[in-house]
């Protein structure tokens, strides 16, 4: 065995180890509760069954990553575009750095009313099949809200972090205006927009219960709240267990594209 | 030589100021510097740290402006940065996101394929890096990259190549390596070279000619011909002369000479 291929046997070894010690201080922690109460991992790997049986477990999964993925891609869509701006003109970011730093700070969950008000009468349709209805626009927004700003953030100090001497290169060989952009500030700045992505799609998954508060039918977060509402505890902490692994899944997915992307640019992830 | 200094100089600097404005206050880091450059010359310039060598050479490329003074190249002065004069910098300028195919190609306008590929095929032999072509920087040594730093200069075919300290960041025996790799590309291309460099004795093996610059605020205190065959043994007595001599500008006391 090579010291790699130790390496990677001992760090999910480890990884396994940690995951069974937490299972026992939760097995502890809640021993003889029932479901009204917090629940231990016994029944709650019994509600994860139940959710999966019913068949209701999968539609949730899908309707929430559909709403995460277009949430996110819309924040991808016009945080990069509008963080290149605001890291190229220092006028640009003048203009609208103070509004953006104003919106921030202001939760996803504060924007709920609005958000229900505004796409209250959305629905897209295509060839009779309803593509995305009312709760759906309102999610998707709310998603779009918490993912867009770390992207523009991470976008814009990627664009202005670039090395003054790759941009004189640039001049020096008399490339500017597109090609500019296309052949030297977005693959100097892909590292860390990469980063900013990935960050962003973690706190849109994050926002995902919130999102599906009011107003939705399906979607994990409303697996929650339902559940709740049902004095459900198992099927609350099933939920719990389910987004848990979803987001990991998310986001080892999104490092593997980022390790590529990199990789076949020649830059080290 | 007579027949070099009979014609008119490629580069040809008057009278030029900088000075930076900062918070604390101006910093005036050229005072009335005069300097010309010869076609097809290796010129170096070496001075103090933070003497303001570099800036001067940023001047000469059209990267900043003379707040006063004035240069100009083939009689035009100059304004901005241009592909017939191409600036090598301290620690490779090269993309990393480029194989070395695509970085010698960068500054390479359109062209047809062929063309472009026997273009850059040659100039990558030139450096000595063949076999290499698809590889990316990062899978180079720091020698390397800088080979291919010179590559990606002299494919455009400029008159004028400045070197800002290119060798700055390679352990002692690259520098060594890279100097007789620079100077084997000036003899078989004779390009006008400008190269900037605070190890005095790296200017005497390379130059024709080096300009000697004082402390901040800097002018051009004196140039020294070196008249020795290349290629040079820093060991030469001539050398060793004028290495001291440039020494004793610069206010550098040798160990055991006083």
């Amino acid at each position: 065995m090579s010291g790699a291929e130790r390496g990677r046997v001992r760090r999910t070894a480890l990884g396994f180890l940690g995951a069974l010690v937490f299972v026992a201080l939760w097995q502890f922690a809640t021993h003889g509760n029932t479901i009204t109460d917090v629940p231990g991992p016994r029944l709650t790997a019994n509600g994860l069954l139940q959710l999966a049986s019913a068949g209701v477990l999968w539609q949730n999964i899908v309707a929430s990553v559909f709403r995460v993925a277009w949430g996110f891609v819309l924040a991808a869509g016009v945080g990069i575009p509008l963080g290149v701006i605001l890291g190229w003109s220092r006028n640009a970011a003048w203009l609208v750095n103070p509004v953006i730093q104003m919106l921030r700070p202001i939760s996803p969950i504060a924007w709920i009313p609005f958000a229900v008000v505004l796409f209250g009468g959305v629905r897209l349709e295509v060839g009779g099949r309803t593509l995305c209805d009312a709760s759906d626009a309102s999610s998707i927004f709310l998603i779009f809200l918490a993912s867009v700003f770390p992207i523009v953030t991470a976008t814009t100090s990627a664009v202005r972090s670039i090395e003054l001497k790759y941009l004189r290169s640039a001049q020096n060989f008399g490339i500017g205006g597109i090609t500019l952009f296309r052949r030297v500030i977005l693959p100097a700045a892909l590292p860390q927009i990469l980063t900013g992505l990935r960050l962003a799609l973690g706190i849109a998954w994050v926002v995902i219960v919130a999102a599906e508060m009011l107003g939705v039918t399906s979607g994990l977060g409303f697996q929650v709240n339902d559940s709740r509402n049902n004095l459900r505890m198992d099927y609350v902490s099933a939920a719990m267990v389910v987004i848990g692994l979803v987001g990991l899944a998310l986001d080892s997915a999104m490092s593997k594209l980022e390790a590529a992307a990199l990789a076949r640019r020649g830059l080290a992830p | 030589m007579s027949m070099k200094q009979e014609r008119t100089p490629k580069i040809r600097i008057r009278g030029v100021h900088k000075t930076f404005r900062s918070k604390k206050g101006d910093v005036q880091v050229l005072d009335g510097v005069d300097l010309e450059v010869r076609e097809g010359e290796f010129l170096a310039i070496v001075g103090p740290s933070g003497c303001g060598k570099s800036t001067l050479l940023n001047c000469m490329a059209g990267f900043e402006r003379a707040s006063e003074g004035e240069i100009s190249i083939d009689g035009r002065a100059v304004e901005r940065p241009d592909p017939k004069r191409v600036f090598v910098f301290q620690e490779a300028g090269i993309f990393p996101w480029y194989s070395v195919w695509d970085n010698v190609g960068f500054g390479l306008p359109k062209l047809p394929f062929e063309e472009k590929h026997e273009r850059i095929m040659r100039y990558i032999r030139l450096v000595g890096l063949e076999g290499f072509e698809r590889a990316y920087p990062s899978e180079l040594s720091g020698g390397m990259k800088q080979r291919v730093e010179f590559a990606r200069a002299l494919a455009v075919e400029p008159d004028v190549i400045f070197l800002d300290e290119p060798f700055g960041a390679l352990d002692a025996f690259t520098r060594i390596e890279m100097r007789r790799e620079i100077e084997r590309i000036w003899r078989e291309t004779r390009k006008t070279c400008v190269l900037v460099t605070h190890d005095v004795l790296e200017a005497l093996e390379l130059a024709d000619r080096v300009a000697v610059m004082t402390r901040r605020p800097a002018t051009v205190h004196s140039v020294l011909e070196v008249d020795v065959p290349r290629p040079r043994d820093v060991d030469h007595p001539a050398l060793r002369a004028a290495r001291d001599e440039i020494y004793g500008v610069l206010g550098v006391r040798r160990t055991g000479a006083k």
